[in-house]
């Protein structure tokens, strides 16, 4: 079986969301008017926003994803799982490198110590966890199990990384006015990042579900390899 | 460096993360794909 490659569905869905980044692009650039205050630099915000949108998401996924597999344990609900948690680390990073240069230009500084940056940081770092504990245990029950509990455990930073900006004194803005201009490019930036990420998830579930396959496949050879001798012994 | 080039960097790392993965993921299916077909 061709996972990606060879279907008409997906890759039209690839060439589509490709589309879909240049009209984006070129809205960000020609439509999409300078801030005021900011100048050129808020037009990171394009990117930022649905990127932080679409990290809440992707964790949603994996915290749907692990308990719904505790409950009925299913093994595709634990690929599913790890597919989310995935990308969830990459669009949080996409999240924390395009906020660190906004910052260094708008507040002269790559970093501080403010709840929402210090919440995204450790929700960043909670799923990078996960990604590690999947390749730290060899039992795939235990693993499947185990990482389903840690991703109901690293969800509760989420609400934080929502709630910390309005609750405690930030320096990063809990809301911002967008004149017309502004809202639609924003819209439009965020179709071809929210195809991204289902795209990439969709196709990570697809290849974890492969190698689980595939693994199996491998333990079932190795058994009947090893069951072959005894059996022959035996007649 | 300027806001224009802070601008230009931060959609560079954006789209080199997004597109970079994709590209990974479909290296990754076409391995399979191989081992799949070697497999009997």
């Amino acid at each position: 079986m061709h996972f990606m490659q060879n279907s008409l569905f997906v890759r039209a869905y690839w060439l589509v969301t490709a589309a879909t980044f240049v009209a984006a692009g070129s809205m960000i650039v020609f439509y999409a008017p300078n801030e005021v205050t900011m100048g050129i630099i808020q037009k990171i915000f394009y990117i930022h926003l649905p990127a932080a949108i679409l990290t809440l998401f992707a964790s949603l996924i994996t915290f749907g994803a692990s308990i719904a597999y505790i409950t009925f344990r299913r093994s595709w609900l634990d690929d599913l799982g790890a597919a989310g948690a995935r990308i969830t680390v990459q669009f949080c990073a996409i999240v924390l490198i395009t906020g660190m240069i906004w910052g260094r230009s708008a507040w002269g500084q790559w970093w501080t110590w403010s709840p929402r940056l210090t919440f995204t940081l450790l929700m960043f770092l909670l799923y990078l966890v996960y990604l590690v504990l999947r390749t730290s245990i060899e039992s795939k029950q235990r693993r499947s199990i185990a990482c389903a509990v840690y991703g109901i455990i690293a969800f509760l930073d989420v609400p934080l990384v929502y709630l910390s900006v309005k609750l405690m004194p930030d320096i990063h803005p809990s809301h911002i006015e967008l004149a017309r201009p502004m809202q639609i490019t924003l819209l439009a930036s965020a179709i071809p990042m929210l195809l991204m990420c289902a795209g990439l998830i969709a196709t990570r579930y697809t290849l974890n579900s492969r190698a689980r396959e595939l693994e199996t496949e491998t333990v079932d050879e190795h058994a009947m390899v090893g069951a072959m001798p005894r059996l022959g012994g035996l007649s | 460096m300027n806001a224009t080039n802070y601008t230009i960097l931060a959609y560079t790392a954006g789209l080199v993360a997004l597109w970079g993965y994709a590209a990974l993921l479909f290296l990754e299916g076409r391995r399979l794909s191989r081992r799949t077909m070697k497999s009997p």
